[in-house]
């Protein structure tokens, strides 16, 4: 295989300044993507709104199986099958724009994501030809329905402490498996699963069970605070008997599976919560358009403007560092010999690279959609409360996002443990990068010039010193804590949210200058107000955590010099957020939703 | 068979206008646009038919826009079974009136001959019902207007047509053009593959000059949009005497409401 092109790797933001020209936005989508993304909506409203009720407030689960068939008809299950075997083999791009999408599907949201990623990608990524076009072929259009078994009673987070284990028979054709899995989307009504499973209560592995093999019984269905219209059961094993053939990848190599698994589900669902903020956008503000309190509209109140405002900006955050990782993936899967025998499974090990972006993307979006969703409901007053409006479901929807596919907690622990270990394996020269930070940080204040800034010149020093923050505060950590860094949680998790925000900011500014580029100042100037407005709440988040980590991590005298460093670099000239909120709300407002 | 399918392009229905005073012109920058809905209920309908009568039949869309109108030509008719596209572009058509329309459709139905055209009975952004009648004139052919079901025997069709208060059942020879309505069928949703290889189909682009003819000339001319007047603040009629306030309130309905 020949790298001919080169392309940044995961975790380079950090290190490195990118061009406009290089990021991916929204603004890029190509027409079949804009075509891929009206044709999702249509299904949405034709064939699943008419089902809201059934789905949503009753509970009917079982209606996941003919809506998932209804959707693979329309092809909405295949777009990231390869084509050989019948899907679409679609960029990342598109699979990010269909996971968004979809979430104005509700709960089939997540039983679509069961069948198409999780459920399906184990074997287009780690399947034998054999076991890819039996399989994959119906699983593209829905024929199969599909599940991923890999959390168990007993083991959540932890999941490779799975105690589901898989004996040979003695005739050596087929694996016994025996045990409990837990909280298994589409369970109800799935044809197959992708098992994890400990051979010989040892070798930690996964496999492609059907239900016809034998010994397979599903669990009632879990009563949920929300997502009810998804399918969530245990599914019991008692000798269930695997052809050895459906063994999925090596025996003993399950965890590479189950985490690359969850990495791509990580970034869908990052592009699922953007689809969730802009819901809770388009349900609030036209209602605050049309409730009037004391003789006005709800919306000429600078607190419910500052809301709608802030979601907007989040979400606008959110959406461009989900697009840009996007731009990220294609480009080093692009970077692949597309006729190699191997690309499939060379591809997912270029997502690999970018599991750093991955779990950011999937924290920062999931709690963008908490706020949209808090905030949402908050803009609804006591109608916010009941069912009638969208936004009390999208309340308790949106809870579980920030549960599955890896808790947040979880998560922030692999954000700068995967810096730390690209650092490690030379992959990414962090260390050398946050040493001459931290060497930048104990010199002398250079004072700046004064003037009035051009166009982001304040927000781009400002991103910068956010990165430098970021470098700087885990490298500080690094060095204090060496191998013990990984039982100071706090610690990481404070470095992570430093790392994120850059990530975001970074993120949006590189979109709204890649926008004022192409079509001008003026037309980029609601991105640049949403860019302004977060970017200083993030600063002040980073200063809060740069001053804990630090707090946590050094004493005395080299504290105090850290500190003094640190602060000249979160250090920002606050921003009037009223002038900004209006502006803002004002945009949004007259659209009745996300404005772009 | 050669069927046209004669279609175009309106706002969203949810599209929000924003004009807070009467203008000549409507920003139509934020408008997200799609097919007209009654236009994807002859879309639907050629497919059915293509699909009845096998390979012998071949559905040609025909549109005019600019390149706004090629996403949804390729999503909404090429890729659930339109074979091909025909685009006129010309600049002199922009914001033409019924009468231009039909006659530049006419145009070019006449230069390819077809057995059938369909068409929506109306868009819903001029809302003028006009264009299908015209262009039967224009191709001196029968014509039946909001029709609910239609059937074909060679060379004839019958369609039903839905009237105030019940059906009328119209029979017609072919060519003929047929404007439909809600009811005809069920249009489908275009799948992903096909959307891809959507682009794949032929798409023939003309100005009317290609044509042969010349820009029609416009006979009507829209010279002011003006938004719906503001919804008056409520008034609430205010007696101590409940009896004494329902009287003030129905002199109101009737003599300044006008209502009652
Ligand atoms: C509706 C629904 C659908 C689901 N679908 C599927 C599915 O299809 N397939 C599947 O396999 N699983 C599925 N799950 C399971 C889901 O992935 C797990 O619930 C999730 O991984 C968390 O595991 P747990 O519930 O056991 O919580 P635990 O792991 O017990 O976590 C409890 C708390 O402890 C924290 N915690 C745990 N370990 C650490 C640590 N090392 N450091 C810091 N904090 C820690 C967690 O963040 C959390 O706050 C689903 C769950 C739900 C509710």
């Amino acid at each position: 295989m020949s790298e001919s092109k080169t392309y940044p790797t995961g975790g380079e933001f950090l290190l490195q300044e990118t061009a406009p020209a290089d990021v991916f936005t929204p603004e890029d989508f190509s027409e079949n993507q804009r075509m891929i993304a009206q044709a999702a909506r249509d299904f949405i409203e034709q064939k699943i709104a008419p089902r809201t009720e059934e789905l949503e407030y009753k509970g009917n689960t079982a209606l996941g199986e003919p809506l998932l068939k209804e959707a693979g008809e329309m092809g909405l299950l295949m777009v990231d099958v390869p084509e050989a075997y019948g899907g679409m083999g679609a960029d990342k791009a598109t699979v990010m724009v269909v996971s968004e999408i979809i979430s104005w599907s509700g709960s089939f949201a997540v039983s679509h994501g069961a069948q198409s990623g999780i459920g399906t990608l184990p074997i287009v990524y780690f399947g034998t030809p054999e076991q890819k076009s039996k399989y994959l072929p119906r699983l593209a259009t829905g024929e199969l329905l599909t599940a991923y078994a890999l959390t168990e009673p007993g083991s959540g987070s932890d999941a490779l402490a799975a105690s589901t284990t898989a004996v040979l028979n003695d005739t050596g054709t087929h694996f016994m498996l025996n045990g409990v899995k837990q909280y298994i989307t589409n369970a109800g009504y799935a044809d197959m699963f992708i098992v994890f499973a400990k051979i010989d209560g040892k070798h930690f592995s996964a496999f492609i069970v059907e239900k016809a093999f034998g010994g397979v019984s599903i669990g009632a269905e879990e009563k949920k605070m929300g997502i009810k219209g998804s399918s969530t059961c245990q599914v019991i094993l008692e000798d269930c008997p695997v052809p050895v053939e459906n063994l999925l990848g090596e025996a003993g190599k399950g965890h590479v599976i189950a985490f690359n698994i969850l990495n791509v589900g990580r970034f869908k669902l990052g592009a699922s919560s953007v689809g969730g903020c802009k819901i809770a956008l388009e349900n609030a503000v036209p209602y605050t358009s049309e409730r009037h309190q004391f003789g006005e509209p709800i919306n000429s109140f600078g607190l419910i403007r500052s809301k709608i405002a802030d979601v907007a900006a989040r979400t606008f955050l959110a959406e461009s560092m989900v697009y840009r990782t996007a731009g990220l993936l294609d480009r080093a899967i692009g970077t692949l010999d597309k006729s190699a025998p191997d690309y499939d499974l060379q591809s997912i090990l270029k997502v690999e690279e970018f599991s750093i972006e991955c779990s950011m993307i999937k924290v920062y979006a999931t709690e963008a959609m908490a706020l949209a969703g808090e905030e949402g409901v908050q803009m609804l007053g006591g109608y916010g409360y009941c069912s009638d409006y969208v936004l009390e479901r999208l309340y308790r929807d949106e809870r579980i996002n920030r549960i599955f596919e890896g808790t947040n907690e979880i998560n922030r622990m692999i954000i700068p443990g995967m810096i730390m270990r690209k650092a490690m394996k030379g992959e990414l020269p962090f260390l050398q990068a946050a040493q001459a930070v931290a060497g930048e940080l104990l010199e002398m204040p250079s004072f700046g010039d004064v003037g009035e800034p051009s166009f982001l010149e304040d927000e781009t020093k400002l991103v910068v010193n956010m990165k430098k923050t970021a470098l700087a505060a885990l490298g500080i950590a690094a060095q204090k804590f060496g191998a013990n860094l990984k039982d100071h949680q706090e610690v990481l998790a404070d470095a992570a949210d430093i790392i994120t925000e850059a990530y975001a900011c970074e993120s949006a500014l590189l979109r709204t200058k890649k926008k004022a580029g192409n079509d001008g100042q003026e037309a980029a100037s609601l991105m640049a107000d949403m860019l302004t407005l977060a970017l200083h709440d993030a600063m002040e988040t980073v200063g809060i955590k740069a001053r804990q980590l630090l707090a946590n991590t050094l004493e005395g005298d080299e504290l105090r010099a850290m500190g003094a460093g640190l602060r000249r670099l979160v250090k920002h000239d606050p921003v009037g957020r009223e002038k900004l909120h209006g502006r803002i709300a004002e945009a949004v407002i007259a659209v009745g939703k996300y404005p772009f | 068979m050669k069927i046209a399918v004669c279609v175009t392009q309106v706002p969203d229905s949810e599209t929000r206008i924003n004009l807070a005073a009467p203008a000549s012109e409507l920003d139509q920058s934020g408008f997200t646009r799609v097919l007209n809905p009654y236009d994807a209920f002859a879309v639907e309908e050629a497919v059915q038919i293509k699909e009845r009568l096998g390979a012998d039949c071949e559905i040609t869309a025909i549109t005019i826009g600019g390149d706004k109108v090629l996403e949804t030509i390729k999503k909404d008719c090429l890729a659930v079974g339109c074979d091909k596209a025909i685009r006129v572009n010309d600049d002199a058509m922009i914001g033409a009136d019924s009468m231009q329309v039909a006659k530049v459709l006419a145009a070019i139905i006449k230069r390819d001959g077809y057995d059938l055209v369909l068409a929506g009975k109306q868009t819903i952004d001029g809302d003028s019902g006009q264009v299908g009648p015209m262009l039967a004139e224009y191709l001196d052919c029968g014509h039946a207007s909001v029709v609910t079901k239609l059937e074909l025997a060679d060379g004839t069709f019958t369609a039903t047509r839905e009237i105030e208060g019940g059906a009328e059942i119209v029979t017609g020879t072919l060519p003929a053009v047929i404007t439909c309505q809600k009811g005809l069928n069920e249009p489908r949703l275009p799948s992903l593959p096909n959307i891809m290889k959507a682009g794949m189909k032929p798409q023939e682009t003309v100005t009317c000059a290609d044509l042969g003819i010349d820009v029609p000339p416009a006979h009507t001319t829209i010279t002011t949009y003006t938004p719906p007047a503001p919804r008056a603040a409520c008034r609430i009629v205010e007696n101590e005497d409940p009896a004494a306030a329902a009287k003030e309130l129905a002199r109101l309905l009737r003599d300044e409401a006008k209502v009652i």
